[in-house]
């Protein structure tokens, strides 16, 4: 497995977590080529999807966004976690591309990272929402978005159905630092 | 004459208040007739942000949302977690706490598949196996109430242990229980494993091949009954497993039937597992004796004052975790389960993220129905064996 990098090449750095799980740093643009080459060749056959993630690191201004996919070979019990990282752009989206059309099992994962941290994923056929509301307004799992969120759901008897409204607190959500108490 | 008229299929929702599709489930079905040409899974109806919530938590605050995911086998997720923290935390377990971590994973173990099994039962049409499968469930509850205080959401691991000792005659009831429950189970396998009516509706309905269930990250007893012998208890084992003598049952057509037979199985190898633990098992503490991580007992805070200011620290401010990254994957009952945490530093996670197995078995969904009745969506959705708290976390 050391040798990946002779294979793959530039783009490519390699952190050898432990025998069994290897985080492999890549360029988004060789995302797609490297999986490729996994789940073909010989020497690698990580041919199960097995997860994929993200981060979000604000402070990290010009690599936000951190996916990870995880790949699994069924046959060495080996685990490769292939990272990249993105940002938004100039027009607003960060994107990478989606590895739908090599592992139908990413589809929903991809769907979730969009969701929830609003990560585009080029290619995928059907990037629809998945985990929050008909409707929703924002991607939670980003660090600027308040736990509470932004609006709460009521029934309302005027009306006799279901509104959405700004969300009023009697106490506002408390971020206990421990640090520092007294701050 | 030319008289063409145009078919239009059917268009029918189900749910998300069925009680076949196991919870919150919606489903979009196109029919043709009464064969499904598509599916397409409405899910997020119980997303209630348990990742989102664990980042304002401190990591022990984290734990009990765990019990929430999968709320059928409650104590196999909060191992994952225990697990992950135990990794960056790098502790070892005292081994009689490793001991009854495994009896209680596989007593979990055998309480999800009576759920998976009897509920798929039902929604076939057979009520019996439910009726009398049921009052095995409740006495396995029972000792979890007795270890923990809690019947469903127990909240017993702990990172370094658990939180408290067997109590005196538990595991004389838990070996009778063991020898009581095989007869159970030889009940159902009565009912159920020779019936006609049980045959005809699971034999060669939702074949998966090995190639399916791999592109699309299945796991557990779904990749098992498709002939792989693909079980984390053995393949890297954790805990204790790598002393216990067990089979792991394969499927040969990976149907419906196959994931029956499978889920039948495994509780007969759980039974197993759990009397070699009854039989081993040691005496001796089941915390780590670290002091960061480890409350003080109640008897050492009667008369010692700093073990007050620790006690308070430990449950206000809880215990820091060094910068680093885990992923840690168990067998849980409903194939593998996963949590990554990532941390900085500081007493709470900055980021949680939970591999669900039953959101990779339910994404399969249109694969599995594509040409199928209508009848027998109920009898797949079924054996995905999906419950709607770890799907939508």
């Amino acid at each position: 497995m050391l040798h990946v990098q002779n294979i793959i090449g530039k783009g490519a750095q390699l952190l050898v977590k432990s025998r069994d799980l290897i985080i492999l740093y890549l360029d988004k643009n060789y995302l797609t080529s490297v999986v490729k080459v996994l789940v073909a060749s010989n020497l690698f056959l990580q041919k199960t999807f097995m997860d994929a993630w993200a981060c979000h690191f604000p402070e990290q201004i010009d690599q936000q966004y951190q996916i990870n996919y995880l790949l699994l070979n069924l046959i060495e019990n080996r685990r490769v976690i292939l990272r990249v990282y993105t940002n938004e752009s100039i027009n607003g989206l960060a994107f990478v591309d989606s590895l739908t059309a090599i592992f139908k099992g990413a589809n929903w994962a991809e769907r979730e990272i969009w969701d929830l941290f609003g990560v585009f994923f080029s290619g995928h056929p059907d990037l629809r929402r998945i985990l929050t509301d008909y409707g929703f307004d924002g991607f939670p799992l980003r660090k600027d978005f308040p736990i509470n969120g932004y609006v709460e759901l009521r029934f309302n008897y005027m009306k006799g159905g279901l509104i959405y409204q700004p969300i009023k607190l009697a106490q506002d959500f408390r971020k206990f630092e421990f640090k520092n108490p007294w701050a | 004459m030319d008289k063409s008229i145009a078919i239009r299929n059917f268009t029918l929702n189900f749910g998300p208040q069925h009680p076949a599709a196991h919870g919150v489930l919606r489903l979009v079905a196109e029919l043709n007739g009464e064969m499904i040409e598509r599916v397409d899974p409405h899910i997020g109806l119980l997303h209630r942000g348990t990742e989102k919530l664990a980042e304002s938590r401190t990591f022990m605050q984290v734990l009990p949302y765990f019990d929430r995911l999968d709320y059928v086998s409650t104590m196999s997720q909060e191992h994952c977690y225990v697990l992950a923290l135990e990794q960056l935390l790098d502790i070892k377990v005292p081994l009689r706490a490793s001991f009854i971590r495994v009896i209680f994973l596989e007593l979990t173990r055998i309480l999800n598949h009576i759920m998976a099994v009897t509920t798929h039962a039902i929604d076939i049409g057979a009520l019996t196996p439910f009726l009398w499968m049921f009052e095995e469930r409740e006495h396995i509850m029972e000792f979890y109430e007795r270890v923990s205080g809690a019947r469903l959401h127990t909240s017993y691991m702990r990172p370094g242990g658990v939180t408290q000792d067997l109590p005196l005659g538990l595991i004389d009831d838990i070996a009778s229980f063991c020898d009581s429950f095989l007869q159970r189970i030889a009940d159902m396998d009565e009912l159920l494993t020779n019936n006609r009516i049980w045959l005809s509706r699971l034999s060669n309905i939702g074949i998966l091949t090995l190639q399916d269930a791999q592109t699309y990250g299945f796991s557990g007893v779904m990749l098992r009954a498709s002939g792989l012998p693909w079980d984390l208890r053995k393949i890297q084992p954790y805990e204790i497993y790598n002393d216990c003598n067990f089979d792991v049952p394969i499927g040969t057509s990976g149907d419906c039937y196959d994931r029956y037979v499978v889920r039948m199985e495994e509780m007969r190898q759980s039974v197993a597992i759990i009397k070699q633990c009854l039989n081993k098992i040691p005496q001796g503490g089941i915390k780590v004796d670290d002091k960061k991580i480890t409350p003080p007992s109640r008897a050492i805070m009667k008369h010692s004052m700093e073990s007050i200011i620790m006690h308070f620290k430990l449950f206000t401010e809880g215990f820091s975790v060094d910068t680093g990254e885990a992923y840690v994957s168990v067998e849980a009952p409903k194939g593998e389960f996963g949590t990554l945490l990532v941390t900085n530093g500081s007493n709470k996670p900055t980021r949680l993220h939970i591999r669900a197995p039953g959101f990779f078995n339910l994404q399969a969904l249109d694969h599995l129905v594509k040409n199928h009745y209508l009848a027998d969506l109920v009898a797949i959705i079924g054996t995905l064996d999906i419950v709607f708290g770890e799907v939508d976390r």
